[in-house]
């Protein structure tokens, strides 16, 4: 009898605490996953492949680089940088990572066929030499301080893998990693299940096995965590705020930048007009005063307060505050209508002049509101504006090459652009650099701003190994550049999360959601 | 008869050609899909290097005359965002398409015509007026609308429910279906309930409408007094008379109910074709639009054909015209 008690209690207890470890999370997730190939670039699955895949450098909170799989890294020489990789990772298979995997890696990331490739950020490697079990060397074509940050973006799998392609990654067969999480099974479109790497290298995660559902529309995802189905759910604006009252939120500023982007190559602007309909023959944009008196017509705080509410900050540059590149002393001029009215007469359109102003409708939160409402702020001082929106897929061949003889056609659009690697050098190098095919440089450039000045800091930062002296570099470019108004930024958005009471979230300024962020109180 | 169904044929494949180049010129139209696909930073020599790959930088005509070419081969192409072929993307989540589709129908057959059968049979009784009123009701609330409020109710509220998605899933024919557990099923009740509903009301109104033109026709009248027993004269001389015309858009509505079905698959985040129909036309995702396109074409025609055959079996006249 007593025996038998005790046989029960132990039996019971064992169970008990079994059941306490098991611990599931479930994530409503924004958007589904489309390739299980973590060398495709394509929308979220760098943020869901995260989770199974790791990387030489990694992105901590803030995107600032930290070691990933590479303890450290240095330059050797001006075009050559040495990674030492960390001695006790082992992937998924129970093979040892050395540095042939990562040649490996990096060498089929950039053979990948097709559009949806990491190549961009591969652009300055020439070479991957293996130089010791744990060591290797990446010659870069050109002097290039952020290519440990641009490697970061490639996950490394074993070489063993040989040549195999997007379809064994899916059904999980190749899908072999060294991150916290083995990648479990993937029912399209549906959902993804990753299980706990119990033999990971870094600390252990808490959870034994994550889903990630894929729920796109932003009600879906609130009814699933309001009737407990997901605990965690992403992308959370403010519509949702009182439906979530019982729940927990964070949110983060995040890298996604969105300005107007101004004409300033045509001297004859398609979708400007003067202020009886008539043909200008002149770009009012190329006059300085014109641009600054845009500036100063938007009053960005009210954008903020009566229309993004708590879902994006007022963005005076590049990059948010805690990114490499922002500049804590720089402001641009505030709101002054009567100012701007005045600066428009200074240069030659006392009556101001008519404007179509072109924005997307399905790519940015809020972006077709935003535009109107800057709309109206520009037809307060004087510049009747029109607004035109379409969806983004239509949007962006025409933004691109809609106009004569493939020019960008717009005159004037609300463009987003993101620093994916917390860097307001990609912002820069694509959006405020003059436009050059050959180069590369300025291919969101689609006012075609062109300023010398700017251009060569621009590229004396790109080429400027010691991070204080580039950084510097970078605002002063930017300060230059938003002085001579070559974009107007307008908001920062914000990234957010909402979670079930006993959870916590560390947001991520990429908006990236990832279980290693999600623990219980 | 083979000779109407060699017309049929030859009309459909004529159909089909003419759908395929209004569809593949009309997503032509809408805009590049290169910028959508490549990263925003990308150079324009990536842009054109990856623009050639896929054979977008060809003039329109020419990237018809491969597309027919593949498709005549059994190849509509690969998905610009899956890098998999179009098709099997389409019929990968088909049979949840259908499941939903399916599901709904018989409950808008199983609840629609008793009820309609019913009132038709008893005019002016409340029972009458209240599927009045129900149809009324059902016809005019909106899907997305009728969705959230079931959302609320069932899941957020009383918890009974899940509140979106599909349930485990069991392999039957080769097929992935989740009707075979009860876990699955209740994934499938409420979707299932919103796409109908709006039949069920259809289906009710017209088999009442139906219901009381038949019974008041003269034959109806000389069976009752010839002494048929009330049984008898329902099932054997009204139902099959008043099946003819809810036949007819009980198979009109099925393949409604599977090409917009993607409202309801949106609110219940249901992985069928209806979101990835969304997603690839927001993506501008050419070859998956055109091949879905073409799919549901197939559909309807084959519906269509499958209700022509119908009325055969329920129509004796049309039995005999035939032979």
């Amino acid at each position: 009898m007593n025996i038998a008690a005790r046989l029960c209690a132990a039996v019971c207890l064992a169970g008990l605490a079994a059941g306490a470890w098991a611990a599931d999370l479930n994530i409503g997730f924004k958007a589904e996953l489309t390739s299980a190939d973590p060398h495709v670039l394509n929308g979220a699955n760098r943020n869901i492949l995260a989770h199974v895949y790791e990387s030489l450098v990694a992105q901590d909170d803030r995107l600032r680089p930290v070691p990933g799989l590479a303890a450290s890294w240095r330059m050797v020489a001006p075009t050559t940088w040495e990674f030492t990789l960390r001695p006790d990772v082992r992937f998924h298979n129970g093979a040892p990572l050395d540095a042939a995997d990562v040649k490996y890696s990096i060498e089929r990331a950039m053979g990948i066929p097709g559009p949806r490739t990491f190549r961009t950020y591969l652009k300055d490697v020439r070479e991957v030499r293996v130089t010791g079990p744990l060591t290797l060397q990446v010659e870069s074509k050109r002097v290039s301080p952020t290519l440990p940050e641009n490697v970061g973006m490639i996950a490394i799998l074993p070489h063993t893998l040989g040549k195999v392609g997007e379809g064994s990654f899916a059904g999980g067969a190749s899908a072999i990693g060294t991150g916290p999480y083995r990648y479990g099974s993937w029912a399209h479109g549906q959902k993804l299940v990753l299980n706990k790497n119990s033999t990971y290298w870094g600390a252990q995660e808490p959870w034994d096995k994550v889903t990630l559902h894929f729920v796109p529309r932003e009600p879906a995802r609130a009814a699933a965590l309001l009737s407990g189905s997901v605990d965690v759910v992403n992308d959370v604006t403010t519509h949702m705020e009182h439906a979530f009252r019982d729940f927990g939120i964070v949110a983060t500023t995040s890298y996604m930048l969105n300005y107007l982007s101004l004409d300033q190559f045509r001297d004859d602007s398609p979708y400007i007009l003067g202020p009886r309909g008539e043909r200008l023959g002149a770009n009012p944009l190329k006059s300085l005063k014109v641009r600054q008196a845009l500036n100063l017509a938007i009053d960005r705080e009210a954008i903020i307060k009566y229309l993004m509410k708590r879902d994006a900050i007022v963005s005076e540059q590049l990059v948010p505050r805690g990114f490499f590149g922002h500049d804590e002393s720089f402001r641009l001029p505030r709101h002054d209508p009567v100012a701007a009215r005045t600066l428009l007469a200074e240069a030659g359109y006392p009556d101001g002049f008519r404007l179509t102003i072109h924005c997307t409708n399905n790519r940015y939160l809020n972006d077709a509101k935003v535009c109107e409402a800057v709309a109206q702020m520009l037809t307060r001082v004087g510049i009747r504006t029109a607004v035109s929106t379409m969806p983004f897929a239509v949007f962006q061949t025409r933004a691109q090459t809609g106009g004569k003889g493939g020019e960008p056609e717009f005159s004037v659009l609300l463009f987003g652009v993101s620093a994916v690697t917390g860097n307001s050098i990609t912002g820069l190098t694509s959006t405020i650099h003059k436009y050059d095919r050959a180069a590369g440089t300025g291919v969101s450039n689609l006012g075609r701003y062109s300023n010398a000045g700017v251009d060569a800091l621009i590229d004396r930062a790109a080429s400027t190994i010691d991070a204080p002296a580039r950084e510097e570099l970078q605002r002063q470019a930017t300060a230059m550049a938003l002085k001579d108004g070559a974009i107007l930024p307008l908001l920062h958005l914000k990234a957010a999360w909402a979670m079930r009471p006993g959870l916590t979230v560390r947001p991520r300024s990429d908006g990236f959601t990832l279980a290693m962020n999600i623990r219980q109180k | 008869m083979l000779d109407m169904l060699a017309r049929r044929a030859l009309q459909s494949v004529l159909v089909v050609f003419v759908m395929s180049i209004l569809a593949f010129v009309g997503i032509n139209l809408v805009g590049d899909p290169i910028y959508l696909l490549v990263p925003p930073d990308a150079t324009q020599v990536e842009i054109a290097r990856a623009s050639k790959a896929l054979g977008l930088d060809l003039p329109v005509h020419q990237q018809y005359g491969r597309f027919l070419l593949n498709a005549l081969h059994g190849d509509l192409g690969n998905s610009f965002i899956f890098n998999r072929p179009a098709v099997s993307l389409i019929l990968e989540r088909m049979p949840a398409t259908l499941e939903l589709a399916v599901a709904a129908l018989i409950l808008s057959a199983a609840i629609g015509i008793p009820f309609g059968m019913w009132a038709g049979l008893h005019p002016g009784s409340m029972g009458q007026k209240l599927a009045a009123g129900f149809s009324i009701l059902g016809v005019s609330v909106p899907v997305f609308w009728m969705g959230m409020i079931l959302i609320m109710v069932f899941s957020v509220g009383l918890g009974w429910l899940p509140s979106g998605g599909r349930g485990p899933t069991a392999s039957l024919l080769g097929v992935q279906v989740s009707f075979l557990s009860w876990s699955g099923i209740k994934f499938l009740l409420l979707p299932a309930l919103t796409l109908a509903l709006h039949n069920i009301a259809l289906i009710m109104r017209i088999t009442e409408a139906s219901t009381r033109d038949v019974a008041h026709q003269e034959y109806v009248r000389f069976a009752r007094a010839k002494g048929v027993g009330p049984m008898r004269l329902m099932f054997r001389h009204i139902a099959p008379n008043v099946m003819i015309p809810v036949v007819t858009v009980l198979g009109l509505e099925f393949a409604h109910l599977i090409a917009f079905s993607l409202i309801t698959e949106t609110i219940f985040a249901w992985p069928g074709m209806g979101k990835l129909i969304i997603d690839s036309l927001l993506q501008l995702d050419r070859p998956v639009v055109v091949a879905y396109l073409m799919v549901v074409l197939m559909l309807y025609v084959l519906i269509n054909f499958t209700v022509d055959v119908l009325y055969l079996v329920l129509d004796p006249r049309l039995r005999t015209k035939a032979a």
